[in-house]
């Protein structure tokens, strides 16, 4: 049989309900306010700045934690690998099987640091290694951490590169730690010439590609502009945030736009934003021109 | 002691994603592992407290990620109170109920983030059909398989009325 609540535990319990509307009511008008003055902001408050510097050194145990799991799988992979062309071998040699695991992995480490060092050697520009500790989980916005901040001399809007080309800039800094907004990012955008040409009046613009998340979209070009598919783009400088000559992708293919007016290309990026381990950030006397043309939209 | 014990797993999920789970999705779609604690914290609790809990991980994730701030804690805050709207109705002690439920609050989430990028103009990085698509699909089943995870350890958790006290609950 239901049972029948007394009028005045209903009235209550009505009550709580209104109470829990409009408490609902309240925090979306102020949080619908808060999103509508910070959906293109630049910079951290000092609230954020505290809650990214107590996460951030968490993040980096996690991203440690995160490589040994990579390393021990990998590891185990490779040593099924040699177990079936190895069978017979396999109990006498388990031993030097794990070492020259080991040895690989090293190697590879070894190989990665030397190609950062010599990237960084080469560089005209002063660089700041850091690592990667987190990815903006929503996939709206494509955003990394980095584990160096205000107190390495990160800076906004610095350009981020990796061994392979051109990511992305600074989007803000605390003091150990910064977020790096990607040039997959449908916020972010650079300015960019073929690098074969190098012909002043074929800037372009650099941007996601609407169509397939993987690569990036080159578009703005004049319709006679002499690109061609496998053409690497590179940096302008023009937009005052990125400096010129970093590599951003190749060419894949190239099309004349609905209008007929400009044509645009699809990059594949040169980096690999899906793995990102290690990165630079550029040191550069690049100011923040707010009406540049590379700033967030 | 339990909204400490709360931020404690905010914060461990936020360090999880942004590294372990990382590794776990196909060409860099991830859990969001903050949605599925969201809605597991929620279910075990209220319309009121499920709003709060996931306006607090909404707003941890727009200010780690760098999200426009309030983006995420809109959106996980009304994800919280439809699912703590539901608390009363299931069996909580079902694992199942909860794992069932989590895919209609990850399809709901991502519609309200689009409804907000188009309320703010802000540029998505893929139309919402690619994203549902490349991104909320895959992520709907690795939500399931998550939920199934986490959803037993935090009833454990709570049966001992640490998350929420057991009165306010029932109310």
């Amino acid at each position: 049989m239901r049972k029948v609540m007394p009028v005045h535990v209903q009235r209550n319990s009505r009550k709580q309900k209104n109470r829990q509307v409009v408490f609902l009511v309240l925090a979306l008008a102020v949080l619908l306010l808060l999103i509508g003055m910070t959906a293109n902001r630049q910079g951290a408050a000092w609230p954020e700045e505290m809650l990214r510097y107590v996460v951030a050194p968490v993040q980096g145990v996690f991203q440690r934690l995160t490589r040994s799991v990579e390393s021990f799988f990998a590891a185990v992979s490779n040593y099924r690998h040699l177990q079936q062309e190895n069978d017979r071998l396999r109990q006498q040699l388990a031993e030097a099987v794990a070492l020259q695991t080991k040895i690989a992995e090293l190697r590879q480490e070894n190989n990665r640091l030397r190609s950062m060092l010599e990237l960084r050697e080469a560089s005209e520009y002063e660089l700041i290694a850091a690592e990667v500790i987190a990815r903006d989980p929503s996939s709206w916005f494509n955003i990394i951490t980095i584990n160096k901040g205000t107190k390495d001399g990160v800076r906004e809007n610095m350009a981020v590169i990796t061994t392979e080309g051109l990511i992305g800039s600074i989007l803000s800094a605390a003091p150990n730690s910064a977020q790096v907004q990607l040039l997959t990012d449908a916020r972010r955008r650079v300015s960019a010439l073929v690098q074969r040409s190098r012909e002043p009046g074929e800037v372009g613009v650099v941007e996601y590609d609407p169509q397939n998340a993987a690569y990036l979209r080159m578009k703005d070009l004049p319709r006679e502009a002499n690109i061609q598919t496998g053409d690497a783009v590179i940096s302008s400088g023009l937009g005052g945030v990125f400096p010129k000559g970093l590599l951003i992708g190749y060419v894949v293919e190239t099309a004349e736009d609905e209008m007929g007016l400009t044509q645009y290309a699809r990059l594949q990026p040169a980096a690999n934003f899906y793995r990102l381990e290690e990165v630079f950030v550029v040191i550069s006397e690049h100011g923040l021109p707010a009406d540049s043309e590379e700033e967030n939209f | 002691m339990a909204p400490l014990l709360i931020f404690v797993i905010f914060v461990i999920s936020l360090a999880l994603q942004g590294s372990v789970l990382a590794l776990a999705g196909p060409a860099g779609v991830q859990p969001d592992i903050l949605l599925v604690v969201t809605v597991a914290l929620a279910l075990l609790a209220d319309l009121r407290r499920g709003a709060i809990v996931g306006m607090c991980a909404g707003l941890c994730q727009d200010i780690l990620f760098g999200a426009p701030l309030g983006f995420f804690a809109v959106s996980k805050m009304l994800v919280g109170a439809a699912a703590g709207l539901l608390a009363a109705d299931i069996n909580k002690e079902l694992t199942w109920s909860a794992m069932v439920l989590m895919p209609l609050f990850t399809l709901f989430s991502d519609f309200l983030c689009l409804i907000l990028l188009k309320l703010f103009q802000i540029a998505a990085t893929l139309p919402f059909l690619t994203y549902l698509q490349q991104v909320t699909l895959p992520r709907i089943a690795m939500h399931f398989l998550i939920m199934g995870i986490i959803y037993p350890h935090l009833f454990r958790i709570q049966k001992r009325s640490l998350l929420f006290a057991e009165s306010e609950v029932e109310e």
